[in-house]
């Protein structure tokens, strides 16, 4: 698995990839600290956060070529060939790009440095929005391990994952639609208003509950749960899987 | 190899992708649904245990005093915190990034004897009448509050009550919030309405005073509620008044108000009078309350007390100093001193009556002047002034209490808004109420408040050359050479 881990990781700087992935997020992370600077109050976690928001650009980026651009090659029949299992494949993959992403979070580090420099604070809340950063990351790396196994093309590969990670980010506004409709439509049937706003109610409540954003939000005011991590590295876990059959389902086919 | 052996293997193919394909998707499905129930599971067993609130101000936590009035709801009885609107999910930067999170720790705190939930009227109408049957809180039109319930008892909690605002920005209609009192205000609603109102004040108006609205919920947090009382050509004391209070008034008292005290007084009344010297009442001699006050053997001067002595000077405003507390009243703070400004002095008066007895509260270093402003110029005389003086009566049967003081550090709302409610001199006003109403401190509950998270810099080391240089650096230069390096890099590959 190390192999794999190690030559990913090289292989982002041996081509464009992980520099223009680092040099979009230092630009993007700088832009949000110097406004801030400019305001007089340094806020890392409203930096942090708002670099959050970048995951549906810079994790499709990082993960596009995991696995499609080996199909594509054809060098994936190595790891077939290898007596590697395919999970320390998918493993050694994803690892590599979670350690571009800490290469890149650098950037926040040294931001920090400032901040203290300028006689400002970086509170529980800022650390606290750090680590849901790499588990929202991991979670979102995941899918996109997904996305480039699905498929021989990065493009197409980039695209299903910007859609999974949109879907992520779009589930209080999914839930709050299903809420609207489901309400309106059964207050046609029922007749009882209250009955069906509150079946509409429990229906976002359920679509909610899969929103990895609403889960960690409380990092940011210092409140640290194990349950929104743990919820994270989970369904990353799922993914991962997901990723390793359809792997394994190739290398039988091939056979 | 015959068609036969073909078909055989084929169909063998077949069986197995077809066992393959099972395993996969059974094995997904079987992983998905562990992952789920573990993580509902995990979050209703141990969420609430795992969760730790790691805020520099504990902000996100209830503290014991809380957890003991929540302990104090009966089993089987329960207090309902309702907010009237969608739970917020967007937190940051608002109110509620330092209430709800509090009051989920209520919830899980407090189980099924108290609840939080978020109903909006507009889903649920409802709700209303479920929490105000009668009606007589029109909840309907009270807009994103929070409603606190138990038994027939009901009570309103605002969001914007729960902060401390910067006075000075208000004048200018900006809300900076200063202080958090979020558990100050739902604990306290909470144990009044398990405990009751014990005692009530009444704050006198109509003579051009400061408002007293943040001293009005640390009398909340004393189980005292309270109500204004105008002044008028028939002013009396109403009979369930157990503390009148006269503050930062800026004009004298009429001679309505003047008889009803005297009489108030003389029945036992107890009085809390806190005057100061500002511009907006320097000429106010006040002659009717000292008329009133006199009765308890206490003058209050018309002149501003000035104190440079070094032990007790705050800033280079002479008129802003601290004060000791008297022996008598040492308990009534930590601290054996307090922070006045703009203080008048003091005395006792000059044809003391035997059956009355008076003590100093507060008094100046020996070093402190008196500003007497009059006509002829401004006279400085030398002395230990006082800035607060007791009084009651002793060898009778009526026990009237007054405390006077010259200084409304004690009070006024832009002390309280600027020093918070945990401040000395709000605990020594606490002790004051406390005493005159002898409460022990289990009667009443004393919780802090918390501070609001800052990140602000120091602006002084943010020239503009320092952010342009960052600017430079952050958003030119760190991208720019990765840039360069990835087009190096590409046209190597391109030429390999």
């Amino acid at each position: 698995m190390f192999a794999i881990y190690k030559r990913e990781f090289l292989s982002y700087f041996r081509n464009p990839t992980g520099y223009v992935a680092i040099a979009l997020f230092s630009f993007i992370s700088g832009v949000f600290f110097i406004s801030m600077l400019m305001n007089g109050a340094l806020n890392m976690s409203s930096e942090i956060n708002s670099m959050r928001s970048f995951f549906i650009i810079i994790v499709p980026i990082v993960t596009m070529g995991l696995f499609s651009e080996d199909r594509k090659r054809g060098t994936e029949v190595i790891y077939y060939a290898n007596p590697i299992t395919m999970f320390d494949v998918v493993l050694g993959k994803f690892l590599a790009a979670m350690s571009l992403i800490f290469v890149m979070f650098i950037n926040v580090f040294i931001h920090m440095i400032v901040t203290l420099a300028f006689g400002g604070v970086v509170t529980s809340g800022d650390w606290g929005v750090t680590i849901v950063f790499f588990f929202l990351a991991a979670l979102f790396v995941a899918m996109g391990c997904l996305a480039s196994a699905m498929t021989d093309s990065q493009l197409i590969s980039a695209i299903l994952c910007f859609v999974f990670l949109l879907i992520v980010s779009l589930i209080s506004t999914l839930a709050s639609f299903a809420n609207t409709g489901i309400s309106t439509l059964l207050t046609n049937i029922l007749g009882n208003t209250e009955q069906a706003n509150s079946i509409g109610e429990g229906l976002a409540n359920a679509i909610n509950w899969l929103d990895p954003f609403a889960k960690t939000q409380n990092f940011r005011f210092g409140v640290f749960g194990v349950a929104p991590l743990f919820f994270c590295i989970s369904i990353a876990v799922f993914f991962l899987y997901l990723t390793f059959r359809i792997l394994e389902k190739k290398r039988w086919s091939q056979n | 190899m015959s068609t036969e052996v073909k078909k055989k293997t084929k169909k063998i193919k077949n069986k197995r992708a077809a066992n393959l394909r099972l395993l996969s998707i059974g094995s997904v499905i079987i992983l998905l649904v562990i992952v789920i129930a573990a993580n509902i599971l995990f979050e209703k067993l141990i969420g609430n245990a795992l969760t730790f609130d790691f805020s520099a101000t504990r902000k996100n936590s209830i503290s014991y005093v809380t957890e003991e009035v929540i302990d104090k709801i009966p089993e089987g009885s329960r207090v309902r915190i309702v907010g009237l609107f969608d739970r917020p999910t967007e937190l940051e930067q608002t109110r509620y990034e330092y209430i709800v999170p509090l009051l989920d720790k209520y919830d899980s705190y407090g189980k099924d004897r108290l609840t939080v939930e978020y109903i909006n009227p507009n889903t649920y109408p409802s709700i209303i009448e479920q929490l105000d049957p009668s009606g007589v809180y029109d909840l309907s039109n009270q807009g994103s509050v929070y409603v606190v319930k138990y038994d027939d008892k009901l009570s309103i909690v605002d969001p914007y009550d729960c902060f401390n605002y910067d006075q000075e920005a208000a004048m200018y209609g900006y809300d900076i919030p200063t202080e958090n009192l979020s558990e100050f205000t739902f604990t306290n609603t909470i144990n009044n309405q398990l405990a009751g109102f014990k005692k009530h004040a009444y704050f006198l108006t109509g003579l051009q005073e400061e408002s007293s609205l943040p001293l009005k919920t640390i009398l909340s947090s004393l189980r005292c509620d309270s109500q204004d009382l105008p002044v008028s050509d028939s002013f009396v004391v109403p009979e369930d008044c157990d503390i009148l209070f006269i503050n930062g008034i800026n004009s004298d008292i009429p001679e309505s108000v003047e008889i009803a005290l005297k009489n108030y007084i003389a029945n036992g009344g107890k009085l809390f009078v806190a005057v100061n010297y500002y511009y907006s009442n320097a000429q106010e001699k006040y002659d009717r309350l000292n008329s009133v006050l006199s009765d308890v053997n206490i003058t209050i001067d018309n002149s501003l007390i000035l104190d440079e002595e070094p032990g007790h000077k705050l800033n280079t405003q002479n008129y802003e100093s601290y004060v000791d507390i008297t022996d008598d009243f040492k308990s009534f703070a930590e601290k054996d001193k307090i922070h006045s400004a703009f203080a008048r002095p003091v005395r006792s008066g000059d044809t003391p009556a035997s059956y009355v007895t008076t003590l100093p509260i507060l008094t100046t270093s020996d070093k402190a002047k008196a500003q007497d402003m009059t006509e002829s110029g401004t006279q400085e005389l030398e002395g230990k002034y006082n800035v607060g003086m007791y009084a009651t009566y002793t060898g009778t049967d009526i026990f009237p209490e007054v405390y006077v003081f010259g200084t409304t550090n004690l009070t006024s709302d832009s002390y309280i808004q600027s020093y918070g409610v945990s401040d000395t001199n709000m605990e020594f006003f606490r002790s004051c109420i406390r005493n005159m109403f002898k409460l022990t401190p289990e009667e009443t509950i004393n919780i802090g408040s918390s501070g609001l998270d800052s990140h602000a810099i120091r602006t002084e080391s943010v020239t503009s050359t320092t952010i342009t240089v960052m600017a430079l650096v952050f958003i030119a230069f760190i991208p720019l050479a990765l840039i360069i390096v990835a087009t190096v890099v590409y046209n190597r590959r391109k030429h390999l």
